[in-house]
């Protein structure tokens, strides 16, 4: 069993078909994924409202389909409008910024103030990072908002080993390890850093094979406990605690 | 199902704390009862010549893991009567990495040496950033031995698939597939017979490649010739 913490629904830019909704619930049948939470690609690297409506009507055809919305600090009155409009969408669990394709900074006065402006609700933010410096501006925001919870994508990128050192102080950062290079000892290495409660499975589906980061898990020496906390334990505590 | 890895390597490691000891690859590639082509890392972040000799006194007599040269172009002259006078009856390929050692693939000594490397010896060239591929190409075309290209994800598969198309003896190495369907895709577009299985372990997870592969919808056909029979078809080739 998964729940797979970073999902994507769209037409990517790349020489790759659309994953329509059959093909996806294809995918989730063979990697055995219960839950997969998604954002729209298409909100991430176009019109955020745009792709969080499509994302919308994405979400209601199946149970195991969960959503984040996606957030653009230059659109900052819109964006709060946004999370104002789903916010009591049941679907909608969390949030996504990707400073990469909006160029707003993590720790960016406009992002700050949208998470301060819904930092009483339960939302919990998937925030792309690459490198070390995204890695340090997620940590000034974490620490300045506690009670939040931040997942950290890509733990970091290219250099996620040093990231996960960045990250280590702040328990309310998750990580989650996907990328297009399959580092045999990421997963190892992040649960040793940042402990076993912290890292989730995150897989960048539809962009990447979710088999990418499985690969990582049942490949980077983790006991069935570490591997059971990452598939699915860990997740089911930071998005459904009791 | 049998499986020859053509992308492993084996070494020190400096660019962080990482075991990319032979041993582990040898422990890793018994685990999957597989074979693999191998190189000393010495060669690429130090020297290709004590690489390479560091390569054939550790594999020579090795029943699963076969060496392969590398060349590092910003030594020439240097070292290149090393890339002329390669044995391929010892070594199964020779090996070249821009990306790690910051040349691009038109850089004049890099051409060089595929001029005189000899036309038996399979060529695989580690390359990712937009166009590389495209010139990559373009040499090959002037050459007989096959090239295979490692470093092929989503966003250089429409070069990929594109030089392919135009280009025989160009071949897509796989530990970078990442898109989901990637194999799948490729096949639409090029058919199965030029791709070839690479991990990129000890530094990379054998295990992900592996699944890439094995876990997609293509044939048993399709999967043997990936994993093995593409490559031992390659001219040139022996195992």
């Amino acid at each position: 069993m998964i729940i797979d913490v970073h999902c994507h629904y769209g037409l990517w830019s790349f020489a790759m078909d659309k994953f329509e909704v059959d093909k996806i619930r294809e995918y989730l049948d063979k990697f055995d994924v219960s839950k997969a939470i998604f954002s729209s690609a298409k909100g991430i690297v176009y019109d955020f409202a745009e792709g969080n409506r499509e994302l919308i009507e994405f979400l209601e055809m199946d149970d195991r389909f969960l959503g984040y919305l996606v957030l653009n600090p230059n659109y900052f009155e819109e964006s709060i409008r946004e999370v104002e409009k789903y916010k009591e969408n049941e679907k909608i669990i969390g949030i996504k910024f990707h400073p990469g394709y909006s160029k707003v900074p993590i720790d960016d006065k406009r992002a700050t103030e949208i998470v301060d402006c819904f930092s009483d609700t339960n939302l919990i933010y998937l925030i792309h990072t690459w490198g070390a410096s995204m890695a340090s501006q997620l940590a000034k925001l974490a620490n300045k908002f506690p009670t939040v919870k931040f997942i950290m994508g890509h733990t970091g990128g290219d250099t996620w080993f040093d990231c996960v050192e960045i990250v280590k102080p702040y328990p309310n950062i998750y990580v989650e390890p996907c990328s297009s290079y399959a580092d045999r000892d990421k997963l190892r290495l992040s649960i040793d850093t940042v402990g076993l409660n912290r890292v989730l499975f995150g897989s960048d589906f539809t962009l990447i094979n979710p088999a990418f980061v499985i690969g990582m898990v049942e490949g980077g020496g983790l006991t069935q406990e570490e591997k059971e906390a990452v598939y699915y334990k860990n997740a089911m505590r930071a998005f459904f605690p009791e | 199902m049998k499986i020859l890895d053509v992308s492993t390597v084996f070494g020190f490691y400096p660019y962080r704390k990482l075991d990319a000891s032979l041993q582990t690859l040898r422990e890793i590639i018994e685990n999957y009862d597989a074979k693999a082509l191998a190189l000393s890392l010495k060669g690429v972040f130090y020297d290709a010549g004590e690489g390479n000799e560091e390569t054939l006194n550790l594999l020579r007599t090795d029943k699963n893991i076969y060496p392969m040269a590398t060349y590092d172009p910003r030594a020439y002259p240097r070292n290149i009567r090393l890339i002329k006078e390669l044995d391929s009856k010892v070594f199964l390929a020779v090996a070249f990495f821009p990306h790690v050692q910051g040349w691009v693939v038109d850089f004049a000594p890099f051409r060089l040496a595929l001029e005189v490397v000899g036309d038996d010896l399979p060529v695989i060239v580690h390359a990712g950033g937009y166009g590389e591929i495209t010139k990559v190409a373009r040499l090959g075309a002037e050459i007989e031995n096959p090239i295979i290209i490692s470093g092929i994800g989503y966003s250089n598969m429409s070069e990929a698939i594109a030089v392919v198309q135009k280009t025989e003896n160009i071949y897509i190495e796989t530990h970078l597939l990442n898109s989901p369907d990637a194999l799948e895709f490729l096949k639409k577009y090029i058919g199965t017979d030029r791709i070839i299985f690479g991990s990129g372990t000890p530094l990379l997870s054998f295990e992900t490649a592996y699944q890439v592969v094995a876990k997609s919808s293509l044939s048993d056909n399709d999967k043997e010739k990936i994993f093995y029979k593409n490559w031992e078809e390659l001219k040139g080739v022996r195992v």
